[in-house]
């Protein structure tokens, strides 16, 4: 895969509601996948831990909101814990699932799901869905 | 013996009932009286923090005003409660935190710490206690922390992270070996176990091979969400205890209540700790 880097990406948009949701120093990652060792769940992931991070890094944003990875992460901490430039990685997950749900990238009206469904999904389940009704502000 | 404020969170009174059970069994007998939070409310969960940022921290906060009016420190036996609890207690530690959660539920008289439920039984005087009950059992746990209890560091400041140890002190002190393994602090899966449980069955049954493989017959625990997804999501069938029921047993005050509730049936092991009193 072959980027072109250029600054107007490195701080679009994007970039900086993750700086400001997540609050981490991004450009401090050098890349050395304590993260993505640690992950529970990164055998599962399209994207893993530190290529989320080098992606961020590098402004390729959208093919961080559609990826299955954002909503793999089970904010164990682990990547936090164990990141020896002191970035919690696992907050830099969660900035993009705020940032997919506010753009409706991932989004379930719950008024649309069928009784048969609604018998089926545990209370909590329904709870998760609503989250993505959160405003935008 | 020491007098405590107890959250007991809405899991203790539901689905880890006899976690709850066991907790105040051993409280009465070891003579720690206890006090729960007066009309406490559910910490928020998983759910708060994923509809609104200010009512995860406004729900906890809620119990800790009302915790601050009883005299004594606050012990919590659930993981998530423990977490939650802690980062309202880290958001008012700014005096503009502080307001903003003050002007919502009204003036705090003092801010109660915090602490795990394990906490209070490796003070010394509980652990010397504990010693006189010995279980002479041969009997192997492996102690299993999750995620809830130990991180994030820089909030909970409770115990190593990547080191815990506060259950296997209370076990060993009972008598009963524990072993080492490399999945104490490793996660179960967490909330997952409702949207991938395939995922979780896969963490959960990793978790079980290893503590196998260290030569451990049963899983003691703290947190509700991994003992019921250990339970539920494994294959193996090896019961996952609460590491209060492990204490009742010692000091011969279990209930079979409390093995009822359990999904992978306890009894070969019980009756072996119990062979041991």
């Amino acid at each position: 895969m072959k980027i072109v880097l250029n600054r107007e990406k490195l701080n679009s948009f994007y970039v900086q509601t993750i700086k400001d949701i997540s609050l981490q120093k991004i450009m401090s990652c050098y890349q050395c996948g304590k993260c993505t060792a640690g992950c529970p769940v990164a055998d599962f992931m399209d994207v893993v831990p530190n290529e989320m991070m080098r992606l961020v890094m590098l402004g390729e944003i959208e093919k961080l909101l559609s990826s299955k990875a954002i909503w793999l992460c089970t904010s164990c901490f682990q990547c936090g814990t164990r990141c020896p430039k002191g970035i919690e990685v696992h907050r830099v997950f969660e900035a993009l699932r705020s940032i997919a749900l506010r753009e409706g990238k991932n989004y379930t009206d719950i008024e649309k799901l069928s009784e048969d469904v609604l018998d089926e999904i545990p209370q909590q389940g329904i709870i998760a869905g609503f989250r993505k009704f959160e405003s935008l502000e | 013996m020491k007098r405590i404020i107890y959250y007991p969170g809405c899991t203790l009174h539901s689905t880890a009932y006899e976690y709850g059970n066991s907790t105040e069994a051993v409280l009465k007998h070891l003579g720690i009286e206890f006090e729960e939070i007066p009309d406490w409310n559910c910490c928020g969960a998983a759910s708060a923090k994923s509809l609104n940022h200010r009512l995860s921290i406004l729900l906890p906060a809620r119990n800790l005003r009302n915790a601050a009016d009883l005299a004594g420190d606050v012990y919590v036996p659930c993981a998530g409660c423990y977490n939650n609890l802690m980062k309202a207690k880290k958001a008012m530690e700014n005096e503009e935190g502080r307001e903003e959660i003050e002007k919502k539920l009204g003036k705090f008289h003092r801010i109660p710490e915090v602490y795990p439920l394990m906490n209070l039984f490796i003070d010394d005087k509980v652990l010397k206690k504990l010693s006189e009950n010995k279980l002479n059992t041969d009997v192997k746990i492996a102690c299993y922390y999750g995620c809830a209890f130990l991180r994030p560091e820089e909030i909970l400041q409770n115990e190593n992270p990547e080191l815990p140890k506060s259950i296997d002190t209370i076990l060993n002190t009972l008598g009963v070996h524990t072993v080492e393994w490399p999945l104490k602090s490793f996660c179960c899966g967490g909330d997952l176990s409702l949207a991938s449980s395939d995922i979780v069955s896969v963490l959960v049954e990793k978790i079980l091979i290893y503590a196998i493989e260290a030569g451990a017959s049963a899983i003691v625990t703290a947190c509700p969400l991994c003992q019921a997804n250990l339970e539920m999501r494994q294959k193996t069938k090896m019961p996952v205890f609460y590491f209060t029921e492990i204490i009742g047993i010692a000091l011969g005050i279990d209930e079979n209540k409390w093995w009822k509730k359990h999904l992978v049936d306890p009894g070969n092991v019980v009756s072996k700790l119990k062979g041991g009193r």
